[in-house]
């Protein structure tokens, strides 16, 4: 018999994602769930790429069209995010469920330093980004927003995150995002010389519809 | 073991066992040898298979036109009587500059490139005088490489791809062409220049100075030497007779191949020949034609072979000293604006009526040209050459069989004769038989562009049966039934392939079919015995539904997944161009998914240092690969969206130099995570070291030698060259020979790298500790993949090397991370592994595309074309990083093991290893013969798809020939064995 070294056996797609630290992720792994609701269907992701492929989009006229954009789905992550908190349901130790609550009024902090975080974290989404072979000797700003576009996709996962603490079941949601993301480079190369091929609007619609399908079919897996 | 009150039978004992082991051992070490007789002709039969399939492929794809041997005379009914009416000119004095593009020779106000401005006599005359001058674009059918426009200049027919592979061994044209009517025409041909023409034509050349043609280096001795000829031979008519002067010269060529059209050198080539072009006018009389003309034009870069316009476009200028010619009324069309992008073109193989007529000959037999308007002196004696080019090119279609039903063109003909024969009364002929010349030649294009659908679909079939063995072989099979099965494999092959290829031989003889010759037949047959020899132990043993549910089970689980789809993905990008024109970033591409895959998954790790190693190995990986992939020769499609970065700079010299010391160091690093540096390991690294810096030095002198007229330094311009050339091809074969040669017998006489360290503990007094045990494998084979290495850096351009350095960083940090994530028996590692190849193949200044072969590294070793220097140079330079990857591949079962006491099992998982590789570019060339096949109409199909179909099959033939003689047949099995045989008791 062959002797190999036996690879870990959980296989899910929160293997794609960032840290992961082993003790934490064994205590609490069950304590939450995120059920399958109507209600936290992201609608206004669908409502975004159709505003941004409706507004200008030829060359030249991209970054003004998905810095627009940039604030709409700012704003209306902020009012998503209460939906999409407010349907986690929190199990306690008694096997008690509870759904979690989220205020403005407590939360206010949360909510704004979540914003912080996101823009924080363009940072490290634009090296990976131009990791992934996007330009970086031009096309600068075009990154920064496609990174910031990605950053805030994640921005109630991150409210979540702090809310609840901690739970793998996040990270199939960036996994979403991040594949949907990847799928976007297979239209760059195509000579369609389509107005929507513009640099990097394929990215951002396509990562826009894997974090669509996340934030709608995870509840269900 | 010993029983102390019975010292005598204890004795016995411990003799009794130590032979049992002995003769365990021997037995062991036996079939280990024989193992590895058995897996290199396991290998060898893939690769036979798989050879087999690509050459049925080839054979059907590259088809060849029928050529009709018949010849025209003067006599014909055709020309009888008639050629007098044209013949215009005695004598003729043809120059041929190769590669001289038409926007050489049309003036350009900005100024902005050396390859202006320098050749303009022909557009001054044309100028001044336009009854004596015609100058024209001149398009070039592609292939454009000298021999096919050769052909196709003198017989006026277009060459199919397949003679593109005959460039290096022309042969005699026994087709018609002008050449040789000149010759049955009793005109004296002498020719000076290029020596392909004395290879093609010599039986009809009365004298003759032929030149070495290929070495591209040289830009002065073929121009000189034509120049020294043609001139006193011009000056003395009498003494030296010749009706038909020749001259091909080939500076402009060379220049652009080795330094691109924008270098000075080009500059002063162009003006040699403007000189040369200015003395052959003075000293030609009346009667005497001139014509001057490119063959074809260059790219971008300088290369050429394919079909791009810059490569198509070439110049053709006649000139006579007395009114014979008349420029049409349309002045418009004659256009210099942008390089003369609008200028009038003429198709090359037109120069054959043309020139045909003008001297009183017959137009070649096969000629699908017409006649050049221009070049005749009035409009009704071009429309007398319209209607001779007219009936020859239709007695052609009558005397072809493919051609001779064609309806729509027989009735154009028919209607144009009785125009003819009722003199034309409306004054349409002309018109008309331009469009029937036109039609006739895009039919034949048509129709010379037919596939044998057979020999394609029996490549394909078996390929894919070589593909589905493969999967069965190498990953289906239990990997503890592998050896056994392996014993009933081999001998049911040969049995097989006995069989069948007597059947096949059999049936070719006794029915003689008409579509596959007897060696092919014999050949299927072989194909098919493999196939049988493998399946038939196979089925005997599991059903096809077993099969099927061990490939479900096999391929499941995360980076399996992940593999496949790399896989899959990379196999389907042929099925659109605007992917297949990317490969180069597509492959960047998945190596950053695996690379940031793997820095998530190494979080995984149980121990902390696997945590931080493999997440450092895993970013490391990311940024060389999209460092490796900023280097790139840019094909010509990807256009604006790519800049070439492939050049030659003083900078990498200065990075070469970094490279000698740095590289050595960072394996010396890899080397000490396992303390395996020692006793051989410290010798072939210091030894690499040496051999990088003569690698470097050899290069530096490149470089000087080709930025010498430019250096700023004095001593550098007063430079002997030829000095520098001795010491630079005395250097190249040393390197040559110590990596080559020295090293691997050196290699074979196993250099273990293992330290017996003797120390003092308290415990016991003297301890033994063998450092290096931990990779006692790994870092021995190693040290072979850094023989092959050095060879291939020597052949590799300067950003090549730097490349190449990073790739076998990437493979050394690879299987640190295979290690880190236990993936050594997934199909992911040979995945990537694969991928590192096409990276770094890209990334080393190529493209799957003729024009990027770097042709000039074949002149490394020696200064002609010596077989088989010249032609290892080349392969090593385009196959470097792919022979690399399939060397490297076992070393992912063999790096960080200790000594293993089952070697007959960890064999079988290297074997499994190569056959994941091999599954990898098998799927892929399946892939790529696939839509080549189905884009087989495709307007980009010679430009993409044949091409990438090509290189699939070259790559699939050079990684099956190392996998059998050097992964497998050489040294696998050595280093398995001497391990054995060392700590194996």
């Amino acid at each position: 018999m062959p002797t190999r070294t036996t690879p870990k056996k959980t296989v899910s797609f929160s293997d794609n994602e960032p840290p992961v630290k082993e003790q934490q992720h064994i205590d609490l792994e069950e304590n939450i769930k995120i059920p399958f609701s109507l209600k936290t269907i992201p609608f206004h992701y669908i409502l975004i790429v159709y505003s941004i492929l409706k507004q200008d989009i030829t060359t030249g006229n991209v970054l003004n069209n998905l810095i627009n954009n940039l604030f709409a789905l700012i704003f209306m992550q902020l009012v998503y995010t209460f939906l999409f908190v407010t349907n986690i349901i929190e199990i306690t130790k008694k096997k008690h469920q509870k759904r979690v609550k989220l205020s403005i009024g407590k939360d206010y902090s949360l909510i704004i330093s979540s914003i912080l975080i996101s823009l924080v974290f363009v940072l490290p989404i634009y090296l990976l980004v131009v990791l992934f072979g996007a330009p970086f000797t031009t096309y600068f700003q075009e990154n920064l927003i496609l990174s910031t576009h990605l950053s805030f996709l994640s921005y109630p996962i991150i409210v979540s995150y702090f809310k609840t603490g901690e739970k793998s079941i996040y990270y199939k949601y960036l996994a979403f995002i991040a594949i949907g993301a990847w799928f976007g480079a297979i239209a760059i190369p195509l000579d369609w010389d389509r107005d929507w091929q513009n640099w990097p609007l394929p990215i951002v619609i396509s990562s826009y519809i894997g974090s669509f399908i996340g934030y709608s079919i995870v509840g269900l897996l | 073991m010993q029983r102390p009150q019975d010292p005598e039978s204890g004795e016995e004992v411990r003799k009794r066992l130590v032979q049992q082991s002995d003769a365990k051992f021997h037995i062991r070490n036996n079939r280990l040898r024989f193992m590895a007789i058995l897996y290199v002709l396991i290998f060898f039969s893939f690769a036979a298979l798989q050879t087999i399939a690509i050459a049925f492929f080839t054979r059907g794809f590259l088809l060849s036109r029928q050529v009709l041997d018949n010849h025209s005379t003067l006599t014909d009914p055709i020309f009888l009587d008639q050629s007098d009416k044209l013949q215009n000119f005695d004598k003729a004095v043809v120059v041929i500059i190769d590669a001289l593009r038409f926007d050489f020779t049309v003036p350009d106000s900005e100024n902005e490139f050396y390859y202006r401005n320098n050749f303009l006599t022909p557009y001054n005359l044309n100028q001044k005088y336009p009854q004596n001058s015609v100058l024209l674009k001149f398009i070039a059918d592609p292939p454009t490489t000298t021999l096919q426009r050769l052909k196709g200049l003198t017989t006026g027919s277009l060459p199919t791809f397949v003679d593109a592979g005959s460039n290096f061994d022309g042969d005699v044209i026994h087709e018609d062409n002008f050449i040789k009517q000149l010759y049955s025409n009793n005109r004296s041909i002498a020719f000076v220049g290029d020596d392909t023409w004395e290879a093609v034509f010599s039986p009809f050349l009365n004298t003759s100075y032929p030149y070495d043609s290929l070495n591209v280096w040289d830009l002065h001795t073929v121009d000189n030497g034509v120049i020294e000829h043609m001139i006193p031979m011009l000056d003395d008519q009498k003494s030296n007779k010749w009706d038909v002067l020749i001259g091909h010269t080939l500076g402009v060529d060379h220049c652009g191949h080795r330094y691109g059209p924008s270098h000075f050198s080009m500059r002063d080539k162009q003006k040699q020949m403007d000189t040369f072009i200015n003395d052959i006018i003075d000293r030609i009389d009346d009667k005497t034609l001139l014509v001057v003309m490119g063959d074809h034009g260059m790219d971008r870069t300088g290369n050429h072979g394919g079909d791009s316009l810059d490569e198509l476009e070439a110049a053709l200028w006649l000139y006579s000293k007395k009114n014979s010619f008349h420029q049409l009324n349309d002045k418009s069309v004659y256009d210099i604006s942008n390089g003369g992008k609008n200028y009038r073109s003429v198709n090359q193989i037109d120069l054959v009526p043309t020139f045909s007529l003008l001297m009183g000959l017959p137009i070649p037999f096969n000629n699908l040209g017409k006649p050049i308007e221009e070049a005749f002196d009035s409009k009704d004696t071009f429309k007398l050459a319209s209607y001779l080019t007219m009936e020859q090119i239709q007695r052609y279609r009558y005397h072809s069989t493919s051609l001779k039903d064609d309806e729509l063109i027989n009735n154009k003909y028919k209607e144009l004769k009785n125009i003819w024969n009722q003199g034309d009364p409306k004054g349409i002929f002309a018109e008309k038989v331009l469009e029937y010349e036109y039609e006739s030649l895009e039919r034949c294009k048509d129709l010379w562009a037919r596939f044998d659908l057979l020999s394609i679909s029996i490549g394909i079939i078996l390929l894919a049966f070589s593909l589905v063995l493969l999967v069965i072989y190498s990953k289906l099979i239990p990997s503890v039934v592998i050896t056994q099965l392996t014993e009933e494999i081999v001998p049911a092959t040969i049995a097989m392939v006995c069989i069948f290829t007597v059947i096949f031989i059999a049936i070719s003889v006794i029915l003689k079919p008409s579509f596959l010759s007897l060696l092919w037949f014999s050949l299927l047959g072989a194909a098919i015995g493999i196939i049988f020899g493998f399946l038939i132990p196979i089925l005997d043993r599991y059903s096809i539904k077993w099969l099927f549910t061990s490939l479900l089970d096999k391929f499941s689980g995360l980076w399996s997944l992940i593999a496949i789809s790399f896989m899959v993905l990379h196999a389907a990008i042929f099925g659109s161009n605007s992917f297949t024109i990317w490969e180069d970033k597509i492959t960047s591409y998945f190596l950053i998914t695996f690379g940031f895959l793997s820095a998530v998954k190494s979080l995984d790790a149980q121990k902390k240092v696997d945590r931080v190693m493999g997440v450092y190995h895993s970013v490391l990986f990311m940024i060389t690969t999209r460092l490796v992939s900023l280097s790139t020769i840019c094909r010509e499609e990807q256009g604006s969206q790519c800049t070439p970065t492939f050049k030659l700079s003083w900078w990498m010299i200065l990075a070469l130099f970094v490279n000698a010391f740095f590289m050595p160091s960072y394996i010396r690093a890899f080397y000490n995570i396992t303390s395996s540096y020692h006793s051989a390991a410290p010798l072939w690294i210091n030894m690499f070291k040496v051999v990088l810096v003569m690698i470097t030095v050899y290069w530096s002198f490149e470089y000087l030698e080709f930025n010498q007229a430019d250096s700023s330094f004095e001593f550098i311009r007063n430079l002997d060259l030829e000095s520098l050339h001795f010491v630079k091809y005395t250097l190249a074969r040393i390197i040559a020979g110590i990596a080559l040669i020295a090293a691997n017998v050196g290699w074979s006489r196993g250099p273990l790298c293992v330290k017996l360290e003797i120390k003092n503990t308290e415990t016991s007094s003297r301890e033994a500790c063998i450092l290096g045990y931990q990779n006692v494998y790994g870092s021995q084979y190693f040290l072979l993949v850094m023989n092959f290495t050095a060879a291939i850096l020597l052949f590799t351009k300067p950003l090549g090397q730097l490349s190449i350095s990073i790739l076998i960083y990437q493979i050394l940090s690879l299987f640190e991370l295979v290690d880190i994530l236990g993936v050594r028996a997934n199909l992911i590692s040979p995945v990537v592994l694969g991928l590192l190849g096409y990276l770094h193949f890209f990334s080393t200044g190529h493209q799957a595309t003729i024009p990027s072969i770097h042709w000039e590294v074949g002149f490394t070793l020696t200064e002609k074309i010596t077989f088989p220097f010249t032609h290892l140079a080349i392969v090593l330079n385009t196959f470097g990083p792919f022979i690399i990857v399939a060397l490297s591949v076992s070393l992912i079962t063999l790096w960080k093991i200790p000594p293993s006491q089952k070697p007959i099992s960890l064999y079988s998982r290297i074997i499994e290893n190569c056959g994941t590789l091999l599954i990898y570019e098998t799927l892929v060339a399946l892939s790529a013969l696939i839509f080549a096949t189905v884009f087989r109409r495709h307007l980009m199909v010679w430009k993409i798809f044949a091409p990438r179909f090509m290189f699939a099959g070259l790559v699939q033939i050079v990684i099956n020939i190392v996998l059998v003689t050097t992964t497998i047949g050489f040294s696998c099995g050595r280093l398995i064995l001497q391990i054995n045989r060392i700590f194996g008791k």
